[in-house]
């Protein structure tokens, strides 16, 4: 039996034998997976999930010794992705019955209390997450935040047309501009999302 | 819509991002962005530029339908708009710095200066560096005792927490001793006087199950009930049943987090004319573990009061 360790050990030195790359190659193909599972409709709490899943298949199949004809990583990590991701659909169809269950319990009273409490649970957190916001811009480099502000300002970094003319007006070469525009953005979303989660930990 | 004359290659992308292209071709370009760090680094610009399109009602009416049809429906979707909003809402709540141009900060400090112009910086930057010393000097005493001060009152906060705590157990009965410490001080519970029970799972019809006498005056119970499950999302469904089976409420929470591990619940149910009998609750959620429907029952029982 090839445990969860042996498989990621033995899927490191498939990707590279430079640990340091095998790594950085892992972060990303984990980061596409992720991302390929949400735009397919997969519910949050689960991407992480199906990612870890597809990895640890690949690396139990390369412990066991079986032999991958395909010698791109990222290819087969794909193709392996979409066995993990069917398996899902199926197991989330098995489980409509059980679905159907919690709905049972639905009375109108309990219609009611659920969306009072969805409500307010939305507007909790998008309090916590305008919070987040603020705490994440006032992290920015100057430079970063008072671009951000000046392209959102009147939307001027928006459209086309007027991105061009943005990019003049702020020294910026406007491909360079879109570029570092969605880095600051990266950054921000992976702070938020961090403070998020830290905030409700302490919850 | 013009799309910000995007070239083909965005276009595919929107496309993608959509729910435009066909099944096959959809497959494909995932494939293409898996082998290809930069498409995929292109994708997730699009996306962006996409999602604050449409935050910022750019989108003409047949994408925007087409974004919401398929863009938003997904959870990842919803996310990316929560999160575009929330960015729009705090830049917008400023007006934004004069756009400076790019030009290397030390060209802009010392490019147009002569050499006696840098001799007397150099002197100003001696005196700023020797105050900057002493302010270090002062801000570590300072700190030094703006801890002890923290400290204090710290001590202070957890010694009035405790008198509170101990007010409360004398004003509401607790039949178990309280295995659940809340993370937080509960917010005080006006006019109401309520039983309180820290039960476990799994006391159903076990002779643990908490027991509570009759008072007068009490008007509700207040339910601590530990899981043994973490709850998907954290969300989970309280149900409260009176002696005569008839259900007394529901509650949709959240579970919190014991500081000894595991989570547990709290409900607050209101009652007038609290009889004495069989309680019986039960907490529905699913299991962070397995995606199951989990129902633990509990119960609690009011005895009459001593004649």
């Amino acid at each position: 039996m090839i445990d969860h360790r042996d498989a990621l050990e033995t899927l490191l030195s498939w990707l590279s034998p430079d640990k340091d790359q095998a790594g950085q190659i892992y972060e990303r193909l984990r980061r596409k997976l992720i991302e390929m599972f949400a735009r397919r409709g997969v519910p949050t709490l689960f991407w992480h999930e199906l990612a870890d899943e597809t990895l640890d298949r690949i690396g139990r199949k390369l412990a066991e010794g079986e032999t991958i004809h395909n010698p791109e990583p990222m290819a087969y990590a794909f193709g392996v992705s979409q066995f993990v991701l069917s398996e899902f659909w199926r197991r989330q169809r098995r489980r409509v019955g059980s679905e159907t269950q919690l709905d049972d319990l639905s009375s109108r009273d309990l219609i009611e209390i659920a969306a009072k409490d969805g409500l307010r649970e939305e507007r909790q957190e998008k309090e916590l997450r305008l919070e987040c916001m603020d705490a994440a811009l006032k992290t920015l480099q100057p430079e970063d935040e008072s671009l951000m502000r000046a392209c959102h300002h009147d939307d001027l970094c928006q459209q086309t047309a007027n991105r061009r003319q943005a990019a003049e007006r702020l020294n910026w070469e406007e491909n360079s501009l879109r570029v570092h525009l969605h880095r600051i953005r990266l950054t921000l979303q992976r702070k938020v999302r961090a403070c998020i989660e830290r905030r409700q930990r302490n919850l | 819509m013009n799309f910000w004359n995007y070239n083909q290659s965005e276009r595919e992308t929107v496309g993608y991002l959509l729910g435009d292209l066909p099944e096959d071709k959809m497959t494909e370009f995932e494939m293409r962005y898996f082998s290809d760090d930069e498409l995929f680094d292109h994708m997730l610009m699009v996306k962006h530029e996409l999602v604050d399109a449409y935050v910022r009602r750019h989108l003409d009416a047949e994408t925007h339908e087409k974004f919401e049809r398929h863009f938003l429906a997904t959870p990842g979707g919803q996310q990316e708009v929560a999160f575009a909003s929330a960015l729009r809402e705090k830049l917008n709540q400023t007006q934004p710095a004069p756009a400076k141009p790019q030009t290397s900060r030390w060209l802009k400090l010392f490019g147009a200066w002569s050499w006696p112009e840098f001799g007397l910086a150099a002197a100003t930057l001696l005196l700023v560096a020797i105050g900057f010393g002493w302010l270090v000097i002062q801000n570590r005493k300072l700190n030094h005792e703006l801890a002890s001060a923290r400290a204090e009152r710290e001590a202070e906060s957890k010694q009035n927490e405790q008198l509170r705590e101990t007010l409360a157990q004398l004003t509401a009965p607790t039949p178990t001793p309280s295995i659940i410490a809340p993370q937080q001080p509960e917010p005080p519970i006006q006019n109401d006087r309520l039983y309180a029970f820290n039960i476990r799972p799994n006391t159903k019809g076990s002779s643990d199950s908490p027991t509570a006498k009759t008072e007068t005056g009490m008007n509700g119970v207040r339910l601590k009930l530990e899981l043994n499950f973490k709850p998907v999302e954290l969300r989970c469904l309280v149900e409260l049943k009176a002696p005569n089976g008839a259900t007394i409420g529901r509650q949709r929470l959240r579970a919190r987090s014991l500081p000894q591990g595991g989570y547990y619940v709290q409900a607050d149910f209101r009652m007038e004319n609290l009889k004495a009998g069989k309680y019986e609750a039960t907490v529905t959620g699913r299991d962070v573990d397995d995606n199951q429907q989990r129902t633990i029952p509990y119960s609690f029982t009011i005895e009459p009061k001593d004649q």
